[in-house]
């Protein structure tokens, strides 16, 4: 990344920064952050377990993380904004095959839920969020569904998020 | 564009010892790394206009951030200071995400 980039880049991280820190009343649960403009996205993750054990008072073990694509109508839940898939598509709630180009998804809400089951519901895929386009960093992995056409493509297809960094 | 935060620039308080909230003592972190990033660049690019106009003698910091503003070149050898360096390729460079937090001790003054 050279000065050119890096310099609007910083600026705006600093933008929401500064937007955060002014906001009035201290409600940060219900603000959409741009997680890939944080300096410690993962940190933003941790964060957000802790505040709805915290509320909950569930033990921390037992979460376990939820992204719902372009939903944002849980009161309790985090909103981000800024992933990208790349491979794939989103349509009717469901991944969809695509010509591999990247899409730009609106707000998405990140969720905890308590669950002792491990492993990923049938039809759906475990996809890792990756930092940037790199995909050197993984923040966490998140299952969504995919459609029934889609099939076994999907695994092959290298299909991922990214957090916009 | 960074001037416009010159003292606009806000950080959340210091959480006090009661304020557990995660979210509120991430925010705050946040704006700290990006306060002290801030400033580091405000320096170094106050430090380059004062060299041009021979009120401040080059190191070897100051050569290697002119010549990367003038070629262009990627930020590897921008900013060498231990923080900006960090919290630059910390979105690159995991391994640099544990260093970090001790590199802000260490900040330049």
């Amino acid at each position: 990344m050279s000065v050119a980039e890096w310099i609007p880049n910083l600026a705006r991280r600093l933008a929401q920064l500064d937007h955060v820190a002014g906001l009035e009343g201290g409600n940060l649960t219900n603000i959409e952050v741009w997680l890939g403009g944080l300096f410690f996205p993962e940190a933003y993750v941790t964060a957000t377990r802790q505040a709805v054990a915290h509320r909950k008072r569930w033990s921390l073990e037992t979460l376990h993380l939820r992204v719902d694509i372009e939903r944002v109508n849980d009161p309790g839940a985090f909103i981000v904004d800024g992933l990208v898939l790349q491979g794939a598509a989103w349509a009717g709630d469901k991944l969809v095959l695509n010509d591999g180009e990247s899409v730009r998804l609106g707000a998405s809400q990140i969720r905890w839920v308590q669950s002792t089951e491990s492993g990923w519901p049938a039809g759906s895929v475990n996809l890792p969020v990756y930092l940037n386009d790199d995909r050197a960093d993984v923040l966490f992995t998140v299952d969504l569904p995919f459609d029934d056409s889609v099939g076994e493509i999907i695994a092959m297809r290298a299909v991922c998020l990214t957090a916009g960094g | 564009m960074l001037t416009s935060y010159d003292q606009a620039f806000k950080t959340l308080p210091k959480p006090s010892i009661e304020n557990q909230d995660p979210l509120y003592r991430l925010f705050h972190r946040e704006g700290t790394i990006g306060q002290k990033l801030l400033g580091q660049v405000r320096k170094d690019l106050a430090d380059v206009s004062k060299v041009c106009e021979g009120a401040l003698k080059q190191t070897n910091h100051l050569r290697t951030l002119m010549s990367a503003l003038t070629k262009g070149q990627p930020l590897k050898t921008l900013f060498p200071s231990k923080l900006a360096h960090h919290a630059l390729f910390c979105r690159h460079n995991p391994s640099a995400l544990a260093s970090i937090q001790s590199a802000q001790i260490n900040v330049r003054r």
